[in-house]
């Protein structure tokens, strides 16, 4: 059935038996269907399906491994443009209320003034600008143990 | 590929192809898959490459990459071991002799001891004749491996063969 070995001086008398043994041949029935199956155009869905196999060999050996990072990353995907979505939903809803800061900030007031009339306090004074002062009128440290360093050394 | 063309091709080299993919997956119905899926490749080609010397060779080197095409596909679905695909049967011709009817058995289940680079390698040097710069091309690899290779299967077979060995030596 095969093509005979060509003679070989140094293979031994079990190399020259082994190579005389002929093999099975094809089922008889086999020729007129591989023929059949290769002639005939593939329908769409043996061309779906062995797309799909060839996207398998692809991430062969790995497909679980494969199928959880796209997972994750269409998640993420997901949580992202649904973060923008809540984003920009705020966004527009900011533009459509006006913005007063004013009666905020006399509704503050006023809670200020009720607050302190429940309990019977002065409103709280608002807080004195804070004054730059020069170096040299900072108060002394409070501990009296500070001697130049120079009465040290002597 | 015409009809005309693919039906020579297959009476030509069917056969050496079928055992080699039955050496290769030891399962003839996987060696029919692989045929098979060897002359759709081919019906789906405008013809053979003009400048090719050895269509056998060719072929050959078609029916490895099914093969191993198609264990990448199996691995991929099912993680079974190569041994479960194997089916029971000689992988050889039947004979009425019975001495070489126990000579093909040893023969067929010493193979099955063989890794399957080895046994692509002995299969191709014993049975195709081919030589160790030509299994090299094929299989791609250097001419010492595949050279090294034929030798360890040779001596593994031999091993396993050895009672018959020494009654024919």
């Amino acid at each position: 059935m095969n093509r005979p070995a060509p003679f070989d001086p140094d293979a031994d008398r079990l190399e020259q038996r082994m190579a005389a043994q002929p093999w099975r041949t094809p089922p008889a029935d086999l020729k007129a269907r591989i023929l059949a199956n290769a002639i005939a155009p593939a329908p769409p869905e043996t061309r779906t399906a062995s797309r799909c196999w060839r996207w398998s060999d692809l991430v062969w050996p790995g497909p679980w491994a494969w199928g959880a990072v796209a997972a994750a990353w269409i998640a993420v995907m997901a949580f992202g443009f649904g973060a923008e979505q809540t984003a920009r939903q705020a966004g527009t809803l900011a533009n459509r209320t006006p913005r007063s800061p004013a009666p905020v900030w006399v509704n503050w007031q006023q809670q200020q003034a009720f607050l302190a009339a429940l309990l019977e306090e002065e409103p709280p004074a608002s807080r004195p600008p804070a004054v730059l002062r020069p170096r040299s009128a900072l108060p002394p440290p409070r501990f009296g143990l500070y001697r130049p360093f120079s009465t040290v050394t002597a | 590929m015409p009809e005309g063309e693919l039906e020579r091709l297959y009476d030509a080299h069917a056969a050496a192809l079928f055992a080699y993919a039955l050496q290769l997956t030891r399962s003839e119905s996987e060696a029919r898959d692989v045929l098979q899926e060897v002359f759709m490749r081919l019906a789906r080609r405008e013809a053979l490459p003009a400048d090719l010397r050895d269509a056998r060779a060719f072929l050959l080197r078609m029916t490895h990459h099914a093969v191993v095409d198609g264990v990448r596909r199996r691995e991929s679905r099912r993680r079974t071991e190569d041994s479960v695909s194997e089916e029971p049967g000689s992988m050889f011709a039947p004979t009425s002799d019975p001495d070489e009817a126990a000579f093909r058995e040893s023969l067929a289940g010493a193979l099955r001891e063989l890794p399957p680079d080895q046994r692509a390698v002995v299969h191709l040097k014993l049975w195709e004749g081919l030589t160790f710069d030509q299994i090299a091309q094929l299989l791609e690899l250097s001419p010492n491996t595949a050279a090294s290779r034929y030798r360890y299967g040779i001596d593994k077979l031999r091993t396993l063969l050895r009672p018959l060995y020494q009654e024919i030596r």
